[in-house]
Order: structure tokens, then sequence, then C-alpha cells
């Protein structure tokens, strides 16, 4: 007999349609390829990933109806559960160059540990469009004392219950980063990037602020910019992001969450208005 | 669904990894200039890193995510002084970071579910704009702070 888990999660390797739906968004980003679209400045640059989210959205039988016969919600609960597990390889891709750049990035260290008190930017702006302009009560401060991702998820849902209103918050900023945060983090860098203002390497740290796929995003994006330091750009960001994975629970507790909450209580004061 | 469910088995994942590894060969093969077989062993690597991580996070009694002891194995792999550590990266720099990012995309958007779609509607609009600004805020954030320690720290290089 089955046991009730095997029962419930359809076997990947056999459910072909998916298989031809994912082939055709993959294949149709490669092909459009890399677009780049000047303003003023700057340009936006949108990486073969972006269209590849594209593609995929407009398969996707809950958004649109060109695909309602051939897949199933069992087959678009395969391909999120699988989600988790297909990043792993790019992981492990950006990992790879650590070592070549070693020396770098202990030049580096400090900043790379320090980086880390950077995720107090997170709220200071988007915490007052959520409390002041959208007038969103405690979800505005699960949704915005961090990035979002398992670790932030698994915190408040363990701090302040899995029914509150900060998990609801945590928990839309954990679907919109699933769904659109790679899609940003392809985009943003590179405007940034552009303003220079910054030093490459910390463009690259910034990367490993996210999850996996999005500081491949970001990687991409800057590697785009700077092919000569791809590697290196790969190496700083994936640090970052096995620094992030250390150090951002100890970060969250003393620091950002204290922060948060004292800030949440001055913009409600101010923009409640009560 | 969204909610973190019960760790899949092994095989499992090893049968989602070949699927994965099906696409990165395909998206290689859109992209042109590439000769497929000889991106085989990469991929091939790519894979035994994913999976022993996997394996030692079970073995490890510790609660550090799987995607923490994929990037150390992997960066171990690629480490000076480990043995074929060169003949590793010489296979992986084959490999487009284009080409292995994309399937993945493809894997988020075919996963958006009923479920997730229904959370935005109820949500709104409200939150996708304080997702965009916590992205913004984090990435801003972590350079300025990442810049201004490397131009107080003196440089080596």
């Amino acid at each position: 007999m089955t046991s009730s888990s095997s029962a419930l999660r359809p076997r990947i390797l056999l459910l072909w349609r998916l298989h031809i739906l994912l082939l055709s968004a993959t294949l149709i980003a490669t092909l459009v390829g890399t677009v780049r679209i000047p303003i003023a400045s700057f340009e936006i640059i949108l990486l073969p990933l972006v269209f590849a989210f594209i593609a995929g959205l407009l398969l996707n039988p809950n958004v649109t109806r060109i695909t309602r016969n051939l897949l199933d919600e069992r087959e678009v609960r395969a391909a999120a559960s699988s989600l988790g597990i297909a990043v792993m390889p790019l992981m492990a891709f950006l990992s790879s160059y650590i070592g070549p750049s070693i020396s770098e990035i202990a030049d580096a260290g400090a900043a790379l540990v320090l980086q880390e008190l950077g995720n107090l930017g997170t709220m200071l702006f988007a915490m007052p469009l959520a409390v002041v302009v959208f007038k969103m009560g405690r979800e505005a401060l699960g949704a915005t004392f961090s990035i979002a991702r398992e670790g932030g998820l698994a915190f408040i849902f363990s701090a302040y219950g899995g029914d509150s209103p900060e998990a609801k918050g945590v928990l839309g900023v954990y679907i919109c980063g699933t769904f659109f945060g790679t899609a940003f983090f392809a985009i943003m860098p590179g405007v940034i990037a552009s303003l220079d203002w910054f030093d490459l390497r910390a463009l690259a740290m910034g990367c490993g602020t996210g999850s996996a796929s999005m500081t491949a995003a970001c990687s991409a994006a800057l590697a785009d910019l700077y092919p000569a330091s791809a590697d290196e750009i790969a190496a700083f960001a994936a640090s970052s992001n096995l620094i992030t994975a250390v150090t951002g629970v100890l970060v969250t507790v003393f620091i950002t969450l204290p922060v948060a909450e004292l800030y949440y209580r001055v913009l409600s004061r101010q923009g409640g208005g009560q | 669904m969204t909610q973190p469910t019960t760790a899949p088995p092994l095989l499992e994942i090893f049968h989602t990894l070949l699927l994965v590894a099906a696409l990165i060969l395909a998206a290689h093969a859109a992209e042109g200039g590439h000769q497929l077989f000889a991106l085989l062993p990469g991929i091939a690597l790519l894979l035994a890193c994913t999976m022993a991580g996997y394996i030692i996070a079970r073995l490890l009694p510790t609660r550090l995510p799987e995607i923490f002891w994929v990037s150390v194995v992997a960066t171990l792999a690629g480490f000076p002084g480990v043995p074929f550590a060169d003949l590793y990266l010489a296979q992986l720099s084959k490999l487009s970071l284009a080409a292995v990012i994309t399937p993945v995309m493809a894997f988020a958007a075919l996963g958006l579910g009923s479920g997730d779609i229904a959370l935005f509607r109820r949500l709104g609009a409200r939150i996708i704009l304080v997702s965009l600004l916590v992205f913004f805020g984090t990435y801003l954030g972590s350079v300025a702070v990442a810049n201004a320690v490397l131009a107080a720290l003196p440089s080596q290089g």
C-alpha cells in the first residue's frame, strides 16, 4: 500500500504535461534572450529569467485559460513544491565561485558580516507605506521587518503564531517574493549600479540578502553589466547569502525585530491619527 | 501550496533534479554556442553537490536549512587546495548562469496555485507594493552598509 504522503505527492517524472509547459517557458525565454530598455541615463535589463516567469504565468491555468485542459491543480502544486529543489543546483553553481575568490572575500570580511545590519533598510521605506499610506495594522510589522524568506516566516510563526496579523503580513510578502521577488532582483541591481555610487563588491554582497533565486538573478544582472567580473560577483553574492543563513536569526532577534516594534509604534502614532 | 510541507524523500528530490537538469540542458541548447555533451559533467556535478547537501542536512542533528549545506558542499568542491577543485571549476565554467536560472523561474510561475491567487486578492495590490519596497530597501540597505565598510577599511588589494 502507498502511504498517505506519497499518495498526496504525484511522481514528478510522470507529469509530462507539466514537463512540456516548463520546457516551453524555458525555451521561449531563452530564445527571447536579454532585452535592454534605455531610460534616461540608465537602462532596464530584462534577463531571460524574467521572460520565463512571464511565459510561465501565461501558461498557468490559474492565471490564463490557455492551458486549462492541460494542467490541473495537482500539477501546479507539484511545480510549487519542486521550486525549493530546483533552486539548489543554482545555489551550488554560485557557491562554487567562493573558493577562487577567497582572498578578495577575506579582504572584505568585515563588510560581509556587517552588511547584515543593512536589513534595517528593509523597513525604512516599506513600513511607512504600509502603516501611514495603506493604514495596515500589525500586518505591516510582519510584512516589513525582514525580506520574508523561510527563516523570517518561521520566526514570525513561532513568535506571534500562525493566525496572527503579523503572520498574514509576512506570508503575503513571502508569496510576492517567491513569485515576483526574483524578477525584481533581476531588474533593480542594474538600475542601482548605473547610479555609480557604490563599489561593485558592495552591489554583489547586497545580492545575497534574499533567497537563492534572488541571489542568482541579482548576480546575473550585475554580471551582464560587468562581464569581466562575473566570477567575483557570484562569489561575493554567494558568500553574503551563506553568511545571512548563519547570522540572520541573531540579527533578527536582537536588532531587527526590536527596532521594527519601535518604528511601528512611532509610525502608527503619527500616521494612524486615531 | 506555499506553506512548508514535510520533507520529500531523497529519491523524489533526485527525480526533480533530473527534470531540472534536462531543462538546464534545453536552455543551453536554445542559447546556442554550446557543445551539449561537454556540459553534462558540469550539470552532473551540480546535482551531486545538491544531493550531498540534502544528505548531510538529514544526517546532522542541526536545524540549518538544506540550502546552507548545498552551499557549503559546493564551496568546498571549488576551494583552492581541495583535490580536483580545478577540474570541478573547469567543468562548471562551461555552463551559463542565465541558462541555470531560467528554468527555476518556469517552476515559480507555473507553481502559482489558486490559493495563492486568492490570498493575493484578499491582500490586494497593497501587499505587492509593500513587497517591492521591502526588496528595494533590503538591497539598498545592505549595499549602503557594505559600501561604507569597504570605504572605511584599508584595502589590501
